[in-house]
């Protein structure tokens, strides 16, 4: 873990198996954030505490599977494994279109993993693209990977000319929205771009 | 007594009605149906399923994890089940597309409930029908012949587009659309779309302001001899009937609008409704029967009330139901009512060709509504060129706006890594260039595809959920791959970097786009509706929406459902003498 942090739904091996798994699908460094830095792990824990409460049980059967294969192939657990293996192991998970589990004639053995996978996959996207109130996307770090301004009230003419440089605006969030509720246009967090 | 209460059947046909109307749902044609019955004078119930939303609700809508990924506004398919099987010899479960964590998105469950429905997170393209659209099977049958529309349950309309086009005009003026008209009175306009049906009266705005990349797509399609127009849309453009212009902030398709410039129902037919004073709404109230007496008539509704769990009862003379082509097509199945064999049947839907390209500048694809964008009809319907097999034919529609981070994660080509850093570079490189187009290919009412009563999944309440039996032919995926051609060639000269699409034959069924279900006719024997909306099995029952539709276009379909609503409601006003709309101007 980064630094730990609190949990409110993973055990400490549990965040860590995932951590590893959302860094290697969008790896980072200090200076060029990925999913580790922005704290996805922190936006899936809460997650699973709440809104996916009805997917805490395939994260333990699928941290567990994950390891009992890491074992067997490079025996460790996966957060103990190299990169290059964790790559691996992940590739071969992602490449194959996970079906659900309840798709008629899928063997749940064979099925889970590669589900799993997809899942991390999913939650790490949303950890790392969605608002940072969810408790992922530190410091808008996502969104200022791809260059996407985040929530704002709008755009000028100006700003939606083909070929504009939006990273020149001021990346917004949810939280600026409500504290700008109230205050007249010029005073809003993006009342100067806009104009 | 009071009007929720409980009684048992043989008591209620003595008691006198509480409500003139009591309609069911208060999406795009409930509103109508509600605002024009309470201005009439009629005293109206309006029970809607999900929650009575507000301006406040909408304020800080910004949120592409509350809405696209959490499916805030959507119904629940798990608390309120559709199942889907590809054939009748299958079995059925809930919606595969539609559940878990790796759902395609709000856009193929059924559309918004709560008070608004559809119009709070439509992406508001307001189109009017073709004239050809409202006789699809003669159009194709003295083109093609025949054998064309073999194995299909095509027809014609009973109405004709001049029958509607007061009431198109009606529903782009009360709900406010912005656009350049294409012709006027048989007079073509410049910059408008040349194909039109000929309408009386220009869009009440000008057009929105387009996306970035738009330009590029004007200009190849005119290089191509095509004839690119602004999409109409029901957003303002500049502010209209004291309801703000729209202020591109890009969280449109799929969101409820921060400003109200957006055409939802909540921002103008309801309230227009309720300032009668005729107009009663009950949020949070599912119905679940059409109840009836022993001659056959309805005596109004029974619902649950979604807060106390609470079995309630109201009485009406006229009951309407307006909740979506689907869940009417469920509640006049459980209230006995399957119009000589078909309700449900003659289901329709969009495939969507989905085609994006990376451009060479940026487009900042997060910018401005989808809908702020040009589209070229010069493919559409009957103007379809001869290609193998594709009798009816989509517009090519430019889509600029509207694209948050994480669909444009599900959105990415099937080549680019899917992990690692080459995944996270194609993101860093490529998602400010993104642009995107589609088409919509519909699908002809076929015997073999319909809805009914699942004969084993049921709802929380124990009714039966509804059943979907639908698989994509040859013929829809054909429109499809012969409208990429065409968007290929656009692609190619707007410079387009790299290009992809989905597949041709979706994994989803359901599309926010279903029509047909309780198709309308003439013939009691082969429709359930009358041209009016009205069932022919129950008179003072009527079911409006999509599920009138008899045959579908490639259009989307709300305009045509705000129209058919306004075209329903004045004729029943008329009939009651109680003032038409449109017929005494």
């Amino acid at each position: 873990m980064t630094g730990g942090g609190a949990l409110t739904f993973f055990n400490p091996h549990e965040a860590a198996t995932v951590e590893a798994m959302a860094a290697r699908i969008i790896p980072g460094t200090p200076e060029d954030p990925g999913a580790r830095e922005a704290g996805v792990i922190v936006y899936i824990d809460r997650a699973l505490a709440g809104a996916y409460r009805d997917l805490q049980p395939l994260y333990r059967r699928g941290v567990q599977e994950l390891d009992a294969r890491a074992r067997s192939r490079f025996g460790r657990p996966f957060a103990e494994l190299g990169e290059p293996e964790q790559d691996r192991m992940l590739g071969e998970l992602l490449e194959v279109t996970a079906p659900t589990l309840d798709t008629p004639g899928v063997d749940e053995a064979t099925a889970l993993l590669p589900y799993f996978a997809a899942v991390v996959h999913q939650h790490t996207v949303e950890g790392m693209f969605g608002d940072p109130a969810y408790g992922g996307n530190r410091d808008a770090v996502g969104w200022k990977l791809i260059g996407f301004p985040g929530a704002r009230w709008g755009y000028s003419a100006e700003q939606m000319r083909y070929g504009f440089d939006a990273r020149r605006l001021r990346v917004m969030t949810l939280e600026d929205l409500r504290r700008d509720r109230g205050r007249g246009e010029a005073e809003r967090g993006d009342g100067g771009d806009a104009e | 007594m009071t009007a929720g209460e409980a009684r048992p059947r043989e008591e209620m046909a003595a008691m006198p009605s509480d409500y003139d109307m009591v309609i069911v749902g208060l999406g795009p044609a409930g509103s109508v149906m509600a605002r024009e019955m309470a201005r009439a004078g009629m005293r109206v119930l309006a029970l809607e399923k999900g929650p009575a939303y507000t301006a406040e609700d909408f304020a800080l809508k910004h949120d592409e994890i509350r809405y696209h990924v959490r499916l805030q506004l959507s119904p629940d398919v798990i608390q309120d089940p559709i199942t889907w099987r590809p054939r009748a010899t299958e079995r059925a479960r809930v919606l595969p597309w539609a559940v878990g964590p790796l759902h395609l998105g709000p856009l193929f469950l059924p559309p918004t409930t709560g008070v608004g429905g559809g119009s709070i997170h439509w992406a508001a393209w307001a189109w009017r029908q073709r004239e050809a659209d409202f006789r699809m099977r003669s159009a194709i049958v003295e083109r093609f012949g025949e054998a064309a529309v073999e194995g299909t349950t095509l027809v014609d309309w009973p109405i004709t587009y001049r029958d509607l086009e007061p009431y198109y005009e009606l529903a782009e003026q009360e709900i406010g659309v912005s656009g350049r008209a294409g012709n006027l009175d048989g007079r073509l306009q410049e910059g408008g779309n040349p194909f039109e049906a000929p309408r009386r009266r220009d869009y009440p705005m000008p057009p929105l302001r387009p996306g970035a990349a738009d330009e590029l797509f004007v200009r190849a399609c005119r290089k191509l001899g095509l004839h690119p127009f602004p999409a109409p849309a029901a957003i303002n453009s500049v502010e209209y009937r004291g309801r703000s212009a729209c202020t591109y902030c890009g969280f449109c398709r799929d969101y409820p609008c921060h400003v109200g410039a957006k055409a939802t129902t909540t921002t103008s037919l309801v309230p227009e409704a309720l300032a009668t004073g005729n107009l009663e709404i009950r949020p949070l109230s599912r119905v679940f029967r059409v109840d009836r007496d022993a001659q056959g008539r309805a005596v109004g509704v029974s619902y649950y009330d979604l807060v106390t769990r609470r079995e309630c009862r109201v009485r009406a003379e006229w009951v309407v139901l307006a909740a979506y082509a689907l869940e009417n097509a469920r509640l006049l199945l459980l209230s006995g009512i399957d119009g000589n064999g078909h309700v449900g049947r003659h289901y329709m839907t969009h495939n969507y060709g989905w085609f994006t390209a990376v451009l060479p500048e940026a487009t900042n694809p997060f910018m401005g509504p989808a809908v702020a964008a040009s589209v070229v009809d010069d493919f559409t319907s009957e103007l379809v060129r001869d290609q193998e097999g594709v009798v009816w034919g989509t517009p090519i529609i430019g889509f600029t706006g509207d694209v948050q981070p994480i669909e444009a994660v599900h959105g990415m080509p099937p080549d680019v890594p899917r992990f690692g850093q080459r995944f996270k570079d194609w993101l860093r490189e490529n998602y400010r260039r993104l642009y995107s187009m589609y088409s919509q290919t519909p699908t002809f009412p076929r015997p073999e595809f319909f809805c009914d009563l699942d004969p084993e999944v049921k709802d929380p309440f124990g009714q039966p959920a509804l059943r979907l039996t639908h698989d994509w032919v040859e013929h829809d995926l054909k429109g499809v791959q012969g409208a990429a051609r065409i968007k290929h060639r656009i692609a190619q000269e707007m410079g387009a970097l790299q290009v992809w699409e989905a597949p041709y034959a979706p994994p989803y069924h359901i599309s926010t786009h279903e029509l047909g279900t309780h198709r309308m006719g003439d013939d009691p024997r082969a429709s359930v509706v009358d041209r009016f909306g009205r069932c022919h099995q129950c008179p003072n029952l009527l079911a409006v929406g999509g599920g009138m539709f008899p045959t579908y276009g490639s259009y989307n379909p709300t305009l045509t459902i705000f129209a058919l609503a306004f075209w329903a409601a004045d004729h029943l006003r008329a009939e009651l003498r109680l003032g038409s709309v449109v017929t005494s101007r």
